[in-house]
């Protein structure tokens, strides 16, 4: 027998030997242990796990350990994806099965976790590196006041009447996710969280107002509610009249 | 040495290099899973959640719908098995008190279907 063929045999017995081997140990008996971890969670398992972070956050006001929470899922940006569930839960593309009822609670509570993970530094998402020691020791995730430093009449016909848009922002100028804004009027209120239409920025919000109705606003961590809003009237170039809007800018001194 | 007797041992030669690759340098690793097979330390710490939750709220929906997807058992036992972990393995005390207040809300409900 020539020295080639004996080579040959000798190289198709080591590979049919190794395929045997390694479908053994995939698929026949595998070493796969049945001790995951949260990071091999199905996408709407790690959904709901997000949920069970921010829902135990707003319990505990412990944002450490919502953090080392959070990185059992290994993602990125754990902040955008708080926020990114918020957003699906709010449009109906997702639901929760733990929490069925509480769409508008469950989108406070990722949008609030996220917003106080932002304001820890660990995750940089909208605001630039930390210099100082992050205030990763603080037992809860806590907002500086914010104050009024811009209110503008909207006039745009084109923009829903009434419509009153706001704007929050740190002390940078940066725009804050997950700040929660009271809206108040006459036998009712609201809450209103920012961060929840990424496309008009991080910091923003909105609501509507009814023709005549007074409201007052109030970023709940801050003092002082903004009182008196109305809708105002504008007129368009042939002189028809319509209800305008109001831009509210807070930021953090 | 017969030529069988070398086939035979490149054989197994590849066949034990094959098992260490696949059970020891590459094992499977499974995705898209459910809590169910989540390791013993992470349920705990999942029940850990619902009982901070349900400590706040005083509301068991939540508790119970999250831990019957940890455990076909009723969630009663999934609850005192996580304590029982907490407990083993030195958990702080007001947590094992928070897992406690659950696991006892958890026995003494009377479920007529999930809350």
């Amino acid at each position: 027998m020539s020295r080639t063929r004996q080579w040959l045999e000798l190289a198709l017995g080591l590979l049919l030997g190794l395929s045997l081997g390694l479908a053994v140990a995939w698929g026949i008996a595998p070493n796969a242990r049945l001790d995951t971890s949260p990071a091999a969670l199905r996408a709407d398992h790690k959904d709901e796990y997000r949920l069970l972070v921010a829902y135990a956050y707003i319990s505990t006001g412990d944002v450490g350990r919502a953090q080392t929470r959070l990185a059992l899922l290994q993602e990125e940006d754990a902040a955008q994806a708080l926020l990114d569930e918020a957003l699906r839960l709010r449009s109906g593309q997702a639901q929760s099965m733990f929490f069925p009822n509480d769409t508008e609670q469950s989108v406070y509570a990722l949008a609030l976790l996220a917003n106080a993970l932002q304001q820890s530094g660990v995750v940089p998402v909208i605001e630039p590196a930390v210099t100082s020691s992050p205030v990763l020791s603080l037992p809860t995730a806590t907002f500086a006041p914010f104050v009024l430093v811009s209110q503008e009449t909207v006039c745009e016909a084109d923009s829903p009447n009434g419509l009153v848009r706001i704007q929050v922002r740190d002390s940078a100028g940066l725009p804050l996710a997950g700040v929660e804004i009271l809206v108040a009027w006459e036998g009712g209120q609201q809450r209103i969280v920012t961060g929840l239409k990424p496309e008009l920025g991080n910091g923003y919000a909105d609501f509507i107002m009814s023709p005549g109705v007074f409201y007052s606003v109030r970023p709940v961590p801050s003092g002082a509610p903004i009182t008196g809003l109305v809708a105002p009237d504008c007129t368009t170039g042939d002189e028809t009249i319509f209800q305008g809007g109001l831009l509210l800018v807070f930021e953090q001194p | 040495m017969s030529r069988w007797i070398r086939f035979l041992l490149v054989l197994l030669l590849g066949l034990a290099a094959g098992l260490i690759y696949g059970w020891l340098v590459s094992p499977l690793e499974y995705v898209n899973t459910t809590p169910d097979i989540l390791s013993a330390d992470y349920r705990a710490d999942y029940v850990l959640m619902t009982a901070e939750i349900y400590a706040s709220s005083a509301d068991l929906g939540p508790a119970m719908r999250a831990l019957s997807l940890l455990s076909p058992q009723p969630p009663a036992v999934t609850a005192a098995e996580a304590l029982a972990y907490a407990q083993a393995t030195g958990y702080a005390p007001a947590d094992i008190t928070l897992l406690q207040n659950l696991t006892i809300a958890l026995q003494v409900y009377q479920p007529g279907g999930l809350p």
